[in-house]
């Protein structure tokens, strides 16, 4: 501070330098938003087999077989793929299980039409970075991510998701 | 001449080194690093008898009962 008060040169570079690193910590999160690309899932050393995903709407699911309304909403995701499967959508799990036999056990008792992988080292979810647990990322055709939609809950998640898929399905 | 700004130069890097201690220690649970915390023996109310025993105890010295129940379960999901 100086005499009148007001913040010296050098507390004001103390301040800008500080607020400059926050802003710099908050892009380098690698949280993806509407609008931005989704991230190559070829590059993410994703275990398991992935689709063919390319030229068709995707739903990247992240679930873990520990977390309730992951779980609850597995069927949905299933009647989701018979639904729209065939005019060009896809649902993709990614599961976030910290062993795979968890993954591979709930898996057994719940089998689903869809695929599944396993984030194992949590990387790209790391990129995602995601707040919450379920979270669905509806993406183009294009591979641009549309909609997001965190939590499950039921009638409410289901008419979004089925709105927003049949909106995109239309699109070139 | 100020003779005060040495002794408050030292005081204010002691803050920050004490506050810098302090907030490391903090560590954000991402949503999914929560298995452990949704497992069974982490709730609350995995034990029916001690909980029964717990509500007795609050009921009689609150003249209340209920309102414990957290929805979406031990992850913190929903």
């Amino acid at each position: 501070m100086n005499r009148n008060g007001r913040p010296s040169g050098r507390t004001a570079r103390v301040f800008g330098m500080t607020a400059a690193i926050g802003i710099l910590a908050f892009a380098a999160r690698g949280e993806v938003q509407v609008g931005q690309a989704l991230p190559d899932l070829k590059a993410a050393g994703l275990e398991g087999r992935l689709p063919d995903v390319v030229g068709r709407v995707v739903l990247v699911d992240l679930w873990a077989s520990w977390c309730a309304p992951c779980r609850k909403s597995f069927p949905f995701l299933d009647t989701l793929q018979r639904d729209f499967g065939p005019k060009g959508f896809v649902v993709l799990g990614v599961n976030l299980d910290d062993e795979a036999e968890d993954m591979r056990r709930f898996l057994e008792a719940n089998p689903v039409a869809f695929a599944v992988v396993r984030d194992a080292s949590k990387q790209y979810v790391e990129r995602l970075g995601i707040d919450r647990m379920p979270t669905s990322l509806l993406v183009d055709r294009k591979g641009v991510v549309r909609f997001i939609h965190a939590g499950f809950h039921e009638g409410k998640t289901e008419t979004v998701l089925r709105s927003e898929i049949a909106r995109l399905l239309e699109e070139p | 001449m100020c003779t005060t700004q040495g002794p408050r130069r030292v005081a204010a890097a002691l803050l920050a080194v004490a506050a810098w201690a302090v907030l490391s220690g903090c560590a954000t649970v991402k949503p999914w690093e929560r298995g452990t915390l949704a497992r069974y023996g982490m709730r609350p109310d995995r034990d029916p008898l001690e909980d029964s025993l717990s509500e007795h105890i609050y009921f009689t010295r609150e003249a209340a009962a209920g309102g414990r129940g957290v929805g979406g379960g031990g992850c913190g999901c929903n």
